[in-house]
């Protein structure tokens, strides 16, 4: 019988690594219970303030507000400037949201023309001041890389110290997601010459509502 | 992976030449290299996060067998397809039939090394189907056929001018009949023009810089979004990647995302770093209807054993080639590999053979920065030596080097006469040159000449010198 590649391939590995085949896949069950514990950056500043200095100092905008009940009034401040089109894409979790009734909004997928899109996050990270998006049925991930303007919701709360502190609550999700996307600033490229040019692919602008409460 | 060392002295000398190469290679000094400097002293721990990187690679590869088993039963449990490819005529036959049995006509692409080593595009294309590199930088060699000069900068050999020119060429057609010289122009062009290949692509292919065990995943970070756009509209995403990406937990690729974009570009973090894992779930909006994984080996199972372990442990940051006086000098093209660099110069005769890789391993000073850079500690120096000796060994080394260097062993094995050559040397050149303190020209030595003055000796050997000091 021809023996298949990943046969091949891992014969390969196991005749370099030697014969003692139990004693490591022993040891790559053990570290899943028993994780050492790496260097971490350390940083005393209050969660929330590093946040938003991070996140300010990656070329984004960040706004605080009360509840989420002010987020219309506030996109619309910033919408202020692109004239009275107000043809928006809203992730389907936020679809509750009490969103001025003028908009014309699409609670789905990114479309080939998006100009503005809102979505949730899972939570932020202090150390980098980067947001955590994890993909559902009502949080298509296109939503977060399409649009020219990218605004982006966040609860105080989910503010978690580290980048390391992301995972329990991602492991806690009901299932794990097609796409966990960290995201820490608008897309940019340097590739013409080294020069630094926003933006590339994604989104041009992204602004991060930070808001005290959820309903 | 086509490796052209034999025109290493031709093509080093096309690359001192270019004066818009030197230019963009003396930039990336002040930009890339520059801002590492800054990223690492404004983080005490990297040295301890170093340490970490290395223990957590030196782990995984001791135990790449049932890592790579228990990553793959990860993958299948959350509905995706893993399929492992000896070389890169398998991994390449593997994508194809994939791409076949999508019924694919339009295929983007984010950065992927590996898919260059294996050349894949080529592969795609005569198969039909439409290929399109969605990083710019890899969107600007496809239009001009070239290949990448660096791993992470695959374009940082290229002078606006000559994208300009590249650009005018080929996005009339799409809208833009004018010449321009403005980088955020150039990118809007691209952008433009990229953005209708996401929606239409049927197949996307990204690489992954890690493979998570624990969860199955793939992670590509990116600072355009142009693999996350990618992985996410096409039809089907096809991960290419080598045996050796992987590492255990979440809490693992932690330390290594940190090293990783501080090392490469001197950022905390990139701009999107995303986890891939399996197709679209039920009652996603969007996502893959298919994910596949395709596990090369490629030459990496046979490093495990030995010296070259340790290159293994590499997660292409680039930040070696940027601290190399070679590579700064020549570019990434005079190597004739899709890795250049130390890096490179480690990894291509372990992917292409010895004999492949040619001078790569004499390309080298030894000066040990790459070393002291490396985010996973490698010792190339020591690698690079290695490889001369095996080069040696083989008879794979030039008559005339051969012959040189036999030469001074000999020499060298008979201290006296050693001396005494060396001592009457010294002082003939040391009269010649006197007037004029340097040498612009020797007998059979214009090779070095020609690029630098030869300071002429004092007069006295370092032996001489030593006893006469001993004395004292």
């Amino acid at each position: 019988m021809i023996p298949s590649s990943r046969d091949v391939v891992l014969g390969r590995i196991r005749n370099a690594l030697g014969p003692d085949r139990a004693a490591r896949a022993n040891a790559a069950v053990q570290r899943r219970s028993d994780i050492p514990v790496w260097t971490r950056p350390v940083f005393l500043d209050d969660d929330t303030e590093r946040f938003i200095a991070k996140a300010e100092a990656s070329f984004c905008t960040v706004e605080r507000l009360a509840s989420i009940n002010g987020a219309g009034e506030a996109v619309e401040r910033l919408l202020a400037v692109r004239g009275p089109d107000r043809d928006l894409s809203i992730a389907p979790s936020l679809i509750k949201m009490p969103w001025p009734q003028s908009w014309k909004i699409n609670f789905g997928a990114g479309r080939l023309i998006e100009k503005v899109s809102i979505t949730d996050a899972l939570a932020g990270i202090a150390e980098t001041g980067s947001l955590v998006f994890c993909s559902e049925a009502s949080r298509p991930a296109s939503l977060n890389f399409l649009p020219e303007l990218h605004i982006a919701v966040l609860r105080r709360c989910d503010i978690v110290h580290h980048l390391e502190d992301i995972w329990p609550k991602v492991r806690a999700l009901p299932v794990w997601p097609r796409a966990v996307n960290i995201v820490s600033a608008p897309s940019r490229t340097a590739d013409v010459a080294q020069i630094v040019v926003r933006p590339a692919h994604g989104p041009k602008a992204l602004h991060i509502l930070l808001v005290e409460e959820l309903p | 992976m086509t490796a052209h060392p034999l025109n290493f002295d031709r093509r080093v000398a096309a690359g001192l030449g270019d004066e818009g190469l030197q230019k963009s290679l003396s930039a990336l000094k002040g930009s890339f290299v520059a801002a590492r400097g800054r990223a690492v002293l404004a983080l005490p721990e990297f040295e301890a996060l170093r340490d970490d990187g290395k223990a957590i690679k030196d782990h995984t590869l001791a135990n790449l067998d049932a890592y790579l088993e228990t990553y793959e039963a990860a993958v299948i449990a959350r509905g995706g397809h893993v399929h492992w490819a000896r070389d890169a005529a398998e991994a390449r036959d593997i994508v194809r039939a994939i791409c076949k049995q999508a019924g694919a006509r339009t295929v983007t692409k984010g950065k992927s090394m590996v898919s260059e080593e294996i050349e894949l595009n080529a592969a795609l294309e005569a198969d039909g189907l439409e290929v399109v590199e969605t990083d710019a930088g890899e969107y600007i060699l496809q239009l001009g056929r070239e290949m990448p000069s660096h791993i992470v900068m695959p374009t940082v050999h290229k002078t606006t001018e000559q994208i300009a020119d590249l650009f005018q060429k080929h996005h009339a057609a799409h809208g833009f009949p004018d010449r321009t010289l403005d980088a955020a122009e150039l990118i809007g062009q691209v952008r433009s023009v990229l953005r209708g290949k996401y929606f239409k692509a049927d197949v996307g292919i990204t690489g992954a810089n890690f493979l998570v065990a624990e969860t199955g995943s793939n992670i590509i970070v990116t600072n355009e979004g142009n693999g996350d756009l990618t992985s996410t509209l096409a039809r089907v995403h096809i991960v290419t990647t080598g045996i050796e990406k992987v590492v255990p937990t979440l809490e693992d690729l932690s330390v290594m995302l940190r090293l990783l974009a501080r090392s490469a570009l001197g950022s905390e973090i990139t701009s999107y770093t995303t986890l891939s894992t399996g197709p679209r779930r039920p009652g996603d909006l969007d996502g893959p209807e298919a994910y596949h994984v395709v596990l090369i080996d490629n030459g990496r199972a046979n490093m495990l054993s030995g010296h070259f372990r340790e290159m293994l442990r590499c997660i292409r940051c680039g930040a070696c080639m940027n601290h190399c006086p070679v590579y700064m000098s020549v570019g990434g093209h005079a190597y004739g590999s899709v890795y250049p660099g130390p890096m490179g110069a480690v990894l291509t005769p372990m992917i292409s053979g010895h004999e492949a890789a040619g001078e790569l391993p004499h390309a080298c000073t030894l000066n040990g920065r790459c070393q002291s850079v490396c985010p996973v500690k490698i010792p190339l120096p020591d690698l690079l030596r290695r490889l001369r000796h095996e080069q040696w060994e083989q008879k794979l080394v030039s008559g005339t080097v051969r012959f040189g260097i036999s030469a001074w062993a000999w020499l060298a094995l008979r201290p006296r006469l050693y001396r005494a050559t060396t001592s009457l040397a010294m002082r003939v050149l040391g009269r010649l040159g006197r007037s004029k303190g340097a040498f612009r020209w020797l007998p059979l030595a214009s090779g070095w000449t020609d690029g630098r003055d030869l300071p002429a000796p004092e007069g006295l050997t370092f032996s001489e010198l030593w006893a006469r000091r001993q004395q004292r």
